[in-house]
């Protein structure tokens, strides 16, 4: 998207091809929770600006993001909070549903964990009033999905599984997830290996730049 | 046979960098948490990494034009123009340098006659008189006080001023102290800049990283382009230190004459260097902007405990160094960093090795990550109470 271009415009670049196309386009950014959107932004290279006039992050989401592996006492003292504060706010957070949990970023190549991934692209119906959300959510609720996205682009929704086998994530695909109703197809891709996962470079040796301890 | 006899004169007198003495003493220990490096916590983003990658699989390997590929020149002239508010022409008001330091010694080289005099606000970078000496110069400090937040007054210019000045060179925002000024003080140095007749060598390296208000170039100020050249480089903003690039923009006539002393020494700054900050310029501003961000709130951090800690500090308005005075813990400020880095293993530079008006206080570099400062502050903290105990 170019900057100030409109909704509307960019929905004409980008899904001029069918009348069709566009109107599922437009339903599809209705549907869009407002954090969706400031990530469409994003993507797009226009968050600077939007992200300066939308509400400021606050500051201990800020630290959540950057501050790696403090703990909350120290995380107090970069905040100038008690720890208290700091426990209180993050259950803010927990409660308004911001903050979801923590969970490790592990390399499990060289565990023999048997977990096999796979992302299927899925194309699903609209429904009237709903958009994509009820079938999204219900393709969400499976053990099996990780995580779950509604795209722009020729499907609706990119879905991330773990299974124990190829065989159990082919048993979920082709049982669970395309035999409900207003799934109309599904492309799954299995992962055969990850190099980054959640900002982290995986199999390659995070080393330290050599700096000077004391430099001009 | 000794040796020693046969080094130049102005060379032997140089006095050795503080800095060096206590790299000495740093560099023996094990598990220090360094506040001592001049150089930003990030690597260079890898965008730009990938751009010098390119440059050399496409064989750029070659020299360029004694004053930098032109695409890099034009670049320059229209970051400089959006972020400044000034204009240079790319063909010959443009040079790109091994660094802001080989600009500003090419400067030096280029403009001061044996015995002119060059004015500098001090505390500052440590090379700022040795290069102002090696080219026969003589260096004139002009201080700067924690009560002014370290930023340069024309009253201190006025009291410092003596016949012969020729230049003077401006760090703003300044390496060690943080101290800057705003649009009134710059023209207030402008104006004296003129009635004085000096040429301004304006080393801007830490602009970007300006946390409150707006910076003002000194170029930018009507009439001040003629009479000023503006230094700058990519090491801080865009976390390049080891790519050794920078440039200097100014009247031709000046730009011609630093480039005579270039062809002859350095030819031309390394083309990879070169392709990778074409790149740094087009496409590296939201990532520098997101480095700010965080030094920025790692400054109000590391400044707000230092103030708890007892050791007075200025709000430093841009660069990554926090400038304590640690006077009150009774010792000297070598001593101080001494007996920190040994008792509690932290490393700060004495604020002496950037003059002498750095007496009584020690940098504190925060380009380092949110852990390292925590434990930074609470080992300071712990070493300061110990000292205050015993006094």
């Amino acid at each position: 998207m170019r900057q100030n271009q409109s909704p509307d415009d960019f929905l004409n670049c980008c899904l001029k091809s069918a009348a069709e196309s566009r109107r599922v386009a437009r339903e599809r950014l209705k549907s869009f929770s407002p954090p969706a959107l400031l990530l469409l932004r994003i993507w797009d290279g226009f968050a600077p600006d939007f992200c300066d006039t939308a509400r400021p992050m606050k500051p201990i989401i800020k630290l959540l993001l950057e501050g790696g592996s403090l703990n909350t006492a120290q995380m107090a003292q970069v905040l100038a909070l008690s720890e208290a504060d700091v426990n209180r706010q993050l259950d803010e957070l927990k409660a308004s549903r911001v903050l979801l949990g923590f969970r490790p970023v592990l390399n499990l190549a060289h565990e023999d964990s048997g977990v096999v991934r796979a992302v299927i692209e899925v194309r699903i119906t609209p429904e009237r009033g709903g958009g994509f959300n009820r079938l999204a959510e219900r393709i969400s609720r499976f053990d099996e999905v990780e995580s779950c996205f509604l795209m722009s682009g020729s499907y609706d929704l990119l879905v991330f599984v773990n299974g124990s086998s190829l065989q159990k994530v082919a048993a979920f695909v082709s049982e669970k997830l395309s035999s409900i109703e207003g799934v109309l197809s599904t492309a799954t891709h299995f992962m055969l290996r990850s190099y980054k996962e959640q900002g982290f470079m995986l199999d390659v040796k995070q080393e330290e730049a050599e700096r000077l301890k004391v430099a001009p | 046979m000794d040796s020693s006899r046969h080094i130049a004169k102005h060379v032997i007198n140089l006095p050795k960098s503080g800095i060096r003495d206590f790299f000495e003493i740093v560099s023996k220990m094990k598990d220090v948490i360094s506040l001592g490096i001049g150089e930003p916590d990030f690597d260079t983003p890898w965008h730009i990494r990938e751009a010098g990658i390119y440059a050399l699989e496409k064989g750029k390997t070659h020299y360029t034009s004694n004053l930098g590929l032109i695409e890099l020149r034009r670049a320059i002239s229209k970051y400089v123009e959006k972020n400044y508010a000034v204009s240079y022409v790319p063909d010959n008001e443009i040079i790109i340098t091994v660094g802001v330091s080989e600009a500003l010694d090419l400067a030096c080289r280029a403009l001061i006659n044996p015995g002119d005099k060059v004015m500098f606000h001090q505390p500052c970078y440590v090379s700022y008189s040795p290069s102002i000496t090696l080219a026969h110069g003589i260096a004139v400090p002009v201080p700067t006080f924690a009560k002014d937040n370290f930023a340069l007054t024309v009253e201190a210019l006025r009291a410092a001023w003596q016949p012969g000045c020729k230049l003077l060179m401006l760090n703003l925002p300044c390496n060690p102290t943080g101290g800057t000024c705003d649009r009134a003080q710059i023209e207030a140095i402008a104006k004296f800049a003129a009635e004085k007749d000096l040429i301004v060598l304006s080393d801007e390296i830490y602009s970007e990283l300006t946390f409150e208000g707006v910076h003002t170039s000194i170029a930018s100020i009507p009439g001040m382009k003629e009479r000023t050249i503006f230094l700058h480089g990519f090491s801080k903003a865009f976390a390049m230190t080891g790519w050794r690039i920078g440039y200097a923009c100014g009247p031709a006539a000046l730009i011609e004459a630093m480039m005579k002393v270039h062809q002859y020494s350095m030819l031309c700054a390394s083309i990879i260097s070169q392709e990778a900050a074409i790149e740094a310029l087009v496409h590296g501003e939201d990532g520098m902007k997101k480095m700010r961000d965080q030094y920025h709130r790692r400054r109000d951090f590391i400044v707000r405990r230092f103030n708890e800690i007892g050791l007075k500090c200025h709000l430093p308005r841009g660069s990554f160094y926090a400038f304590p005075d640690i006077s009150k813990t009774g010792l000297s400020e070598k001593d101080f960093a001494v007996g920190l880095l040994q008792t509690e293993k932290v490393a700060m530079v004495p604020g002496t090795a950037f003059g002498e008006n750095g007496k009584g206080f020690c940098r504190a570099c925060f380009a380092t990550s949110y852990e390292q400062l925590v434990e930074a502050a609470t080992r300071i903290e712990r070493h300061v109470q110990s000292l205050v105990a015993k006094k």
